[in-house]
């Protein structure tokens, strides 16, 4: 072999070599440029010292790829000289008869050292080098790039966090409630009221070193928010009021208020206890059984509403004055009939002029409880909305929101396969069904079936908690308890 | 003799095989005007020692040329016309009846005009396929049988025909055998205006060639040793071989020209030819090994008389160097 073709050899290696590390640093500039630009927009999370494990692995990488793919075999060189430089075959001739000796062959190899003297060592160096050196000038400015813009700024350390802690997404959420509570059509000053006792909620939560000031917390925003939600329905009351009336009449009223939360529905049952008022009215016949029961359904209203202790102008309160009211006007002697507060009676007694009147008196009335109660129901909503999302949000148990006491008409009673009996009561707004068995009422000094007394034992409990209680009431209890104890002498 | 001093006189002989081709040129164009392409493909086959079929119109000067190389290479040489009534006898000799010194009747061989270093076997195709024929075992074998008894020819032995393309009547063509016979089959074009000026000059001085011999027969054998020994790289015999094999219709690996254009392909004989004559082209061009250039440029006469193209390449107006052409361009080289 020719000593100017192992010349070209070893220049082909070394443009290899070249060539090799040329692509390594290209891969090495680009993948630290690349992926430090998509960290810098957030695209990938990486950290500086993995960018430059990772680029250095690309570059070791790439040269031991880039430099094994570039090899050259002497024939294959031999044939790139042969093409390039228009040698006639001769490079490739010489090395298949490199181990001839024959004049013929040294002739030959002679022609072609001749002819290899002529190959341009630049040209021959030169080839698609300047291919490499565009891509890493390329990436050279990759890389430039991604130090001339801010690296991106290290991924915070995740707090790790107490369970009682409060976390950003509690913070917003509570801050969320607060703006709803304000905006909501809750009535003045409840919503303040409401409002004041979620931020003070916030803050207490963010101060809060241990599980159970957490937990003191939750539970004292979540009894003030109660006590407002109470206190802002004045419904609740009046409904309690009518339904301890004698008045069959005012306790299907009462029910029908029980459906203070959904005004539209409440008043359509509303309305539908109504007419079965009236035709309770029809049946009753005669004018002085009448004109009584008109009195009492009125007197008991306005008993009630005087009970209930909620302010004379109330919404709810003046709507069922004025029903009241009515029920009382039509039963003085005015009108001779004037009892008939209601159309079935009015045309029963054909009186047209008392049908006009009432029918008049009961729409206005109507459309003042219709307003009344949508009030009630957006104190209450907003409320007890509060106080479960709270609950929710920090895993507390929702209480179970307070109820009317009364008792519950099944869909049994309601066909009228049991009419008048199944009696039972209700506690905490669950309706509980009572036995059949009968029970002393100290105040009666009767005895009477346990269901129908059961509401008004549970008023004579929290009057008594309360301290509220009669000295009627004391007694009766006192009494009550001395036969309980009586009891038990007798079964010892 | 030793190793170096072998090789110094071998390099020697190598540096005079252009000297003396060069020579022969020059002593050929005294005679010949232009043809310097047939000129030079005449003497590569004449070194490779391949026989060569002259087609040319009449007065174009191959008779002229063959004469003139006979003078030059000042081997003995003889012309054969043929006619139609040509027997393959009066080409190879007979034997004959004649009275020995004591009277006896005894049989003795007369030597036909074959029996000489260079042949110019005139208007090939004017004599019938059995006189043709007889030519076949002399041209491959350098012998000749008759009666059972092989004479051979001495070395170096050439056959030159020519033939005309013109004159359909009264001609043979040559059959397949016949052809596949020749290195080469060369066209000797109607000479440039100038150049026919050149020849009528020259012939109104004298009709005679004016060459002088400048070789010698046992010169040529040793130039043909000389070539034979050229190196080739694998790669350049493989395109040799490929090319031939891609003349092939019925091979799959042809080339698509091949399959569309041709009838049939060359034999095995082309190969040889291709190779011998391209190591001669080789060192005509003062180069010690074969190119894919000496295999591209031979391809033209080693192919041309051997390769037979269909109708549709008749139909689409092509002629055999176009199709052999197409089949060069298309064989692709070993990279």
């Amino acid at each position: 072999m020719g000593e100017r073709f192992l010349e070209l050899k070893r220049k082909a290696f070394r443009i290899r070599l070249l060539k090799s590390i040329l692509a390594a640093a290209t891969a090495f500039f680009g993948c630290f440029g690349a992926l430090a630009l998509l960290s810098r927009y957030e695209l990938l999370s990486i950290g500086r010292p993995l960018l430059w494990t990772i680029s250095g692995a690309a570059f070791a990488a790439v040269w031991l790829v880039t430099f094994f793919l570039l090899r050259t075999s002497d024939r294959a060189l031999a044939k790139r000289l042969d093409r390039r430089y228009g040698l006639q075959e001769r490079v490739q001739t010489m090395l298949e008869y490199q181990n001839e000796s024959d004049a013929i062959y040294e002739l030959q190899r002679r022609d072609t050292e001749k002819a290899l003297e002529k190959v341009s060592d630049q040209r021959e160096a030169g080839q698609r080098l300047w291919v490499y050196a565009l891509c890493l000038l390329l990436a050279a400015a990759l890389f430039a790039t991604s130090f001339v813009l801010r690296p991106a700024p290290e991924p915070p350390e995740e707090e790790v966090s107490a369970p009682f802690a409060i976390t950003a997404l509690q913070i917003a959420a509570l801050e969320e409630l607060v703006r709803y509570v304000n905006k909501s059509e809750m009535q003045s000053p409840y919503r303040e009221n409401v409002a004041q006792a979620v931020t003070t909620l916030l803050q207490e939560l963010k101060q809060a070193t241990t599980e159970q000031e957490r937990d003191a917390a939750l539970s004292r925003a979540i009894g003030v928010i109660g006590t407002q939600t109470d206190a802002s329905s004045a419904a609740l009351e009046l409904i309690d009021a009518l339904w301890l009336c004698d008045s069959e009449s005012a306790k299907l009223l009462a029910k029908a208020l029980n459906y203070y939360d959904w005004p539209a529905d409440a008043w359509e049952t509303f309305d539908g206890q109504m007419a079965d008022f009236r035709n309770t009215l029809v049946f009753t016949i005669s004018p002085s059984e009448a004109t009584l029961l008109f009195m009492t359904v009125g007197s008991h209203l306005m008993g009630a509403i005087t009970q209930s202790g909620i302010p004379a102008e109330d919404g709810l309160c003046i709507a069922l004055s004025r029903i009241a009211a009515a029920n009382e006007e039509n039963a003085d002697g005015s009108h001779v009939y004037g009892l008939c507060t209601l159309s079935p009676l009015a045309e029963l007694l054909w009186d047209a002029d008392l049908q006009i009147e009432l029918d008049e008196t009961l729409a206005a009335t109507s459309g003042a409880l219709f307003t009344a109660l949508s009030q009630h129901a957006a104190n209450t909503g907003t409320g007890e909305y509060a106080i479960t999302r709270i609950c929710e949000l920090f895993g507390h148990p929702v209480p179970k929101f307070e109820r009317p006491h009364f008792r519950e008409v099944s869909e049994e009673e309601e066909d009228g396969e049991n009419a008048g009996e199944g009696v039972g009561g209700s506690v905490g707004g669950d309706a509980v069904f009572g036995s059949d068995d009968l029970v002393y009422d100290p105040i009666a000094n009767e005895y009477v079936e346990y269901g129908t007394i059961l509401e008004r034992y549970a008023k004579l409990f929290r009057n008594w908690l309360d301290g509220n209680h009669t000295e009627q009431e004391k007694e009766a209890m006192e009494k009550y308890f001395d036969i309980l104890k009586g009891g038990l002498k007798d079964e010892e | 003799m030793s190793h170096l001093e072998h090789n110094s006189v071998e390099i020697e002989k190598v540096k005079l095989f252009s000297e003396k081709v060069a020579k022969v040129k020059e002593e050929l164009k005294k005679d010949v005007v232009g043809q310097g392409e047939v000129i030079d493909l005449v003497i590569t086959a004449i070194v490779a020692g391949g026989n060569l079929l002259l087609e040319g119109v009449p007065g174009v000067g191959k008779t002229r040329l063959v004469r003139s190389l006979g003078k030059v290479l000042s081997l003995p040489f003889s012309r054969i016309q043929f006619t139609p009534d040509l027997m393959p006898s009066d080409v190879t000799g007979t034997n004959i009846v004649e009275k020995d010194a004591d009277g006896r009747l005894v049989t003795k061989f007369r030597r036909g005009p074959i029996f000489a270093n260079l042949v110019l076997a005139d208007e090939i195709n004017r004599a019938t396929p059995k006189t043709q024929s007889a030519m076949l075992e002399v041209m491959q074998e350098h012998k000749v049988t008759v009666a059972n008894t092989s004479y051979r020819i001495e070395e170096p032995f050439f056959v030159l025909a020519t033939e005309n393309p013109i004159e359909q009547d009264g001609t043979y063509p040559l059959p397949e055998a016949q052809m596949d016979r020749f290195m080469f089959k060369l066209i000797v074009g109607f000479p440039s205006a100038e150049e026919l000026s050149a020849i009528v000059r020259m012939t109104q001085i004298t009709m005679e060639e004016t060459a002088e011999a400048v070789l010698d027969g046992e010169s040529i054998l040793e130039m043909r040793a000389l070539a034979a020994s050229v190196p080739v790289a694998d790669d350049v015999l493989a395109y040799a071989v490929n090319l031939v094999s891609n003349t092939h219709p019925e091979l799959d690996s042809s080339v698509a020209s091949t399959k569309k254009y041709v009838k049939y392909g060359a034999s095995p004989r082309a190969a040889q030819a291709l190779i011998t004559a391209a190591k001669v082209r080789a060192l005509m061009n003062g180069r010690y090994n074969v190119s894919y250039e000496d295999v591209q440029e031979l391809a033209y006469p080693v192919l041309r008389h051997r390769i037979k193209i269909n109708y549709t390449a008749i139909n689409d107006k092509l002629t055999v160097d176009g199709v052999i052409g197409m089949i060069v361009k298309e064989t692709k080289k070993v990279r």
